[in-house]
């Protein structure tokens, strides 16, 4: 049994995460480049269509001239899929994600956020940590890492619900609608929303942000699950706030919906709005 | 499209229509959450807020041979409270990102004050337009300390003009009257 077990140091998942991080960070991003052009393909003319313009070319300038695409380098989240096998013998797994984080935020330039404590002073603590880290521990002896570089106007208007149990699709409809009305123009749309049905109060959170990690033009294998994501696509649009808010056809660029059991007596939600960037980046070690 | 150049005159300012794209120089001063909170606390604002437009944005750092990291809008719902004592003392012109409530925005029409919206997001090409940059206030808050930024050619939005235009507004109509 012994010699299945894997090693990997510490420093090896901290050189992964770090170039994750700024690979996500500055591009080049070609799924969500291609997706922008495509949307600009059916933009009318006006200061909408405009911007989607805007951040296209930035997304170009950013991958040639090794500048972020977007100032707000996030909290980085980061998902784990930690095989039985897998071992990591000098150091924790979180210690070896915070070393990548912090090394990547002072060699790539990227911009510290993370401020402590939450209320009173909020001193930065100068390199982008702590990560939050999703652990999941599966068979094998892989060690996936996939990164979600969230920025904070996207997650300021995002919301978790505890929704009566048989609010059905209805209520998360109208909870995805009433997050997009209210913020959407302050997320950098077109965005994307994540939505965790189910689980808890936590696992729901985890569940839109993992959600959000599913490729771009990829449809969700549950099929009542895909024609609801397309319904709140659809309902979105029609609000016509537009790339920026400035009006126009696309507000959402997709909807991704994950599920889990919840309690008979609970109808946990989480709409996790996304920016246009959606800066995500995964490797298997 | 016409280039604007920081400060402008009433004239200049009267002449924006919301929704148009203009190209902006000249000088701006960045300040985001923290530098307003020291603003209002100590009741000094560390630039000629008369002549020198704010620019909501946090920019990562420089590396090297640039003179400056991503440095796009941030939201400007955040500095709403401070917003009212900053047009007493003379705001003119707000570069952000994001809409604003129909209180703030009653604010700048009453004040003659026009809100510009850039492109949030589009940090390396905010990147590109900056010729220059010189903190001169509270440098320990890295990303917010306040600095004097030379524009060339950055393009934003005029999102409030002088005229009650707003393009926030330009969205289906059956939203619009709700």
């Amino acid at each position: 049994m012994k010699e299945n077990i894997r090693l990997i140091r510490g420093e090896e998942v901290s050189r992964a995460v770090a170039s994750l991080y700024a690979g996500a960070c500055i591009g080049p991003h070609s799924s969500v480049e291609k997706k922008l052009l495509e949307i600009l393909a059916e933009e009318s003319p006006g200061p909408g269509r405009e911007a989607l313009e805007i951040e296209i070319r930035n997304l170009r300038i950013a991958a040639e001239t090794g500048l972020p695409v977007c100032q707000d380098t996030g909290t980085a989240v980061v998902f784990v899929e930690m095989g039985n096998l897998i071992c990591i013998p000098d150091c924790s797994l979180t210690d070896a994600v915070n070393g990548g984080i912090s090394r990547a935020c002072l060699e790539a330039y990227l911009r510290p956020s993370q401020v402590f404590p939450p209320l009173g002073d909020r001193v930065n603590t100068m390199n982008n940590t702590p990560a939050v880290i999703h652990l999941e521990h599966v068979s094998g002896s892989d060690l996936k890492i996939s990164i979600l570089v969230k920025g904070a106007g996207s997650e300021n208007v995002s919301s978790s619900v505890m929704l009566p149990p048989l609010a059905g699709f209805t209520g998360i409809i109208d909870l995805a609608e009433s997050c997009v009305r209210a913020g959407a123009s302050r997320a950098c749309p077109p965005v994307i929303a994540g939505i965790g049905i189910g689980g808890n109060l936590e696992t729901s959170g985890i569940l839109a942000k993992k959600a959000l990690l599913r490729d771009m033009g990829v449809e969700n294998t549950v099929p009542e699950l895909r024609e609801l994501e397309k319904q709140i696509t659809e309902k979105l649009n029609a609000t016509g706030i537009g790339p920026q808010g400035f009006g126009g056809k696309t507000t959402v660029m997709e909807t991704r919906i994950l599920q889990l059991p919840c309690h008979m007596a609970s109808l946990p939600v989480t709409v996790c709005i996304e920016c246009h960037a959606h800066r995500t980046a995964s490797c298997v070690l | 499209m016409r280039v604007v150049t920081l400060p402008a005159s009433e004239q200049i300012l009267k002449s924006l229509k919301a929704g148009e794209q203009i190209l902006l120089s000249g000088l701006v001063a960045t300040a985001r959450d923290a530098a307003h909170n020291l603003m209002l606390n100590t009741g000094s604002v560390p630039f000629d807020i008369k002549n020198i437009s704010i620019f909501y944005t946090g920019p990562s750092p420089a590396p090297p041979g640039h003179v400056i990291g991503a440095c796009g809008p941030t939201t400007s719902a955040r500095m709403e409270p401070f917003i009212p004592e900053m047009l007493k003392l003379g705001m003119k012109v707000v570069i952000g990102k994001g809409e604003m409530s129909e209180e703030t925005r009653a604010l700048f029409h009453k004040h003659e004050a026009v809100y510009l919206a850039a492109t949030g997001g589009a940090g390396a090409l905010a990147s590109t337009k900056v010729k220059s940059r010189k903190t001169v206030a509270w440098e320990h808050l890295g990303p917010e300390a306040v600095s004097i930024l030379e524009l060339e050619e950055f393009p934003v939005f005029v999102a409030w003009d002088l005229h009650n235009g707003n393009i926030f507004r330009r969205r289906a109509k059956s939203y619009d009257t709700e």
